[in-house]
């Protein structure tokens, strides 16, 4: 196999599995009910694929601008750039993908931990649900592979 | 393998590793005060995932003469972008 090839095979995987994580999301989506207790299995595996897709993603892109020999010139710099700003973006967006149900006070600051509320006005603290993985970044992705069809087909008419 | 297979495969598992502690944080379950597993163990592997990332990105664009100065150049641009983008999110959030 190329090394263009293993590119679009990375590509093909990382969106595809990203889609079926949303897809496993939206199919067994159950409301919230008051009465019991939300099962969270669906949203933990459905959004741990997702993440595994946009880890396939952005490793194909990044490694594909370093060694993809037998792509177009242009391309190969894009996807490299494109694909170490994903990382970038994500080192950022990591930190606000943690599902913590601490109330931020136990954290307290710089001068050290601040002292529990008696009250129970800690409670509006509590995420309890995992939190939202993005979606945005793969605009760049589809970006991307719009650009290997403008390259061709600028190289074909010159 | 010689030192360019070394840099392409500490990228690969870096980039993977970061991703994959991203997901235990969701999967393992929610953080609360006394269950900290899904924090420490997400936090480990992010963390040694990130570090393989950044150190390949750094030194595979200093050291290594068989790339196109371009995509060298690029390299150590992100490479320090992303090492002081790093010690910046370490140092203001609780943990990584």
């Amino acid at each position: 196999m190329k090394t263009k090839e293993w590119v679009i095979f990375g590509l093909i995987i990382g969106i595809a599995l990203f889609f079926l994580g949303a897809m496993i999301s939206s199919i067994f989506y159950q409301p919230n009910t008051s009465e019991e207790v939300k099962d969270y299995t669906v949203d933990k595996v459905s959004k741990s694929i997702k993440l595994i897709g946009l880890g396939i993603l952005t490793t194909t892109l990044i490694v594909g601008g370093i060694v993809g020999h037998d792509l177009h010139k242009h391309f190969k710099l894009i996807i490299l750039i494109i694909g170490l700003v994903l990382l970038l973006v994500f080192s950022i967006g990591a930190q606000f993908m943690k599902w913590d149900d601490t109330p931020s006070y136990y954290y307290g600051n710089s001068q050290g931990a601040f002292e529990a509320p008696s009250s129970e006005y800690g409670e509006e603290y509590a995420s309890s649900r995992p939190p939202s993985t993005p979606g945005f970044e793969l605009v760049v992705a589809i970006g991307a592979i719009a650009t290997v069809f403008a390259f061709r087909r600028i190289k074909r008419k010159t | 393998m010689s030192k360019k297979d070394l840099m392409i495969l500490g990228i690969e598992i870096g980039v993977m590793l970061f991703f994959i502690g991203v997901a235990v944080n969701i999967a393992l379950g929610p953080t609360t005060l006394t269950y900290r597993t899904p924090q420490q163990i997400s936090s480990f592997i992010k963390l040694i995932g990130m570090g393989f990332a950044t150190l390949s990105i750094l030194i595979g664009g200093i050291f290594i003469d068989k790339f196109e100065i371009v995509t060298r150049v690029l390299l150590v641009v992100f490479g320090v972008v992303i090492l002081c983008v790093n010690i910046g999110i370490i140092s203001l959030v609780p943990y990584y």
